[in-house]
């Protein structure tokens, strides 16, 4: 029954897989993670999975002593600390078509942020939100770590 | 009183007025760790600097040197002036974060023949290179994109660089990469690597970026 389970999701993770080989409605990837890592999307939650793809909305939370380091398609890297919410908001990368957006908030904890194409392209376009303030990136490379509230 | 004496007793005098000054600083209490609601602006890995801009309360604070900082505070209140963080404090609070960068993308070009999804010969050795930096990073996000020259009419050229682009996708499954992770588009002759006028035979615009993510 357990196997079967487990053999169902696969079924329907390679469907998705193959899926988005026709779309690339996805903004990035998990590269790396360490510990509990969590991902909701839309009411549901999925733990970290290695090269899972990222989406628009996308909230991933790590717990304590646990990490996770992302990239997204305009190449922007960001490696996320412990006990840390982060909400990728808007995501927009489409050169051809002159749409750029990277909008981020950072509820609490600590994250390293190199900037990618979209910040080169349209810097205005790029932003972290946090209860405190907002971070207008005009590249390249930041840190921040905020206190639990 | 001899003269030793009197010594000791200034000597214990002036030690009991300097406890008497501070007295806390005999017993200190266990202070909290100072709250760490910082942003620090870093050199990147290319050695470049950018900017950023705090704001908050109305109030927007500009980082555009290495290793400055700002503090920020309640919702309420606006963030502090930037101040210079020493590198091992940067190390001490964020040095693990830092190790985990991932990688930066890495991106290749491939040159075709004239009017041909072939590849030159110098392109094709680079092949294995895209296959090894796939397994390297286990990419899930491998960005193939076709370009053309300005020969010709736009709409064929979009085509045709969805054609080269797909007839890299082949050549890379045929090496093992899955195709799922490939994500195959066109520029035609939108994005032209070497800027020429229309109808122009230029062969470093007859290319495929390989993104490897």
């Amino acid at each position: 029954m357990f196997v079967r389970q487990i053999a169902n999701i696969c079924v329907a993770l390679f469907c998705s897989l193959a899926l988005q080989a026709q779309q690339t409605d996805f903004a990035g990837s998990l590269k790396t993670f360490e510990g509990v890592v969590t991902i909701y999307r839309g009411g549901a939650s999925v733990p970290a999975l290695l090269g899972l793809h990222l989406k628009e909305k996308d909230r991933i939370v790590s717990a304590a002593q646990s990490r996770v380091s992302l990239i997204l398609r305009d190449g922007t890297r960001i490696s996320i600390g412990p006990n840390t919410e982060f909400i990728l908001d808007q995501f927009a990368y489409q050169p051809q078509e002159g749409a750029f957006a990277l909008v981020m908030q950072l509820m609490r904890g600590a994250l390293v942020y190199v900037s990618g194409k979209i910040a080169s392209f349209a810097p205005s376009a790029v932003k972290l939100e946090t209860p405190s303030g907002s971070i207008g990136l005009r590249g390249t490379e930041f840190a921040i770590t905020l206190e639990p509230q | 009183m001899n003269r030793q004496t009197r010594q000791t007793a200034f000597l214990l005098a002036i030690f009991l007025a300097s406890c008497a000054k501070r007295p806390v600083a005999q017993l200190p209490p266990a202070a909290p760790p100072p709250k760490q609601n910082l942003v620090v602006l870093l050199r990147d890995e290319t050695g470049k600097t950018g900017r950023i801009e705090v704001s908050n309360a109305g109030t927007s604070v500009e980082l555009n040197q290495e290793n400055f900082a700002v503090r920020l505070g309640s919702p309420t209140s606006a963030p502090s002036q930037p101040f210079l963080m020493d590198q091992a404090e940067i190390q001490r609070i964020w040095g693990a974060e830092l190790a985990s960068l991932p990688a930066a993308e890495l991106s290749f070009s491939l040159y075709f023949e004239l009017n041909s999804v072939n590849l030159v010969a110098e392109s094709l050795a680079i092949l294995p290179q895209i296959v090894k930096a796939i397994a390297d990073r286990k990419s899930t996000d491998v960005s193939v994109i076709g370009h053309t020259d300005t020969t010709g009419d736009s709409a064929v050229n979009f085509t045709f660089g969805l054609n080269r682009a797909a007839a890299i996708r082949a050549r890379l499954e045929a090496s093992g990469i899955d195709r799922s992770i490939l994500f195959v588009s066109s520029h035609g002759d939108k994005d032209l690597l070497v800027p020429t006028p229309p109808n122009t035979n230029e062969a470093r615009n007859r290319r495929v970026e390989v993104i490897v993510r």
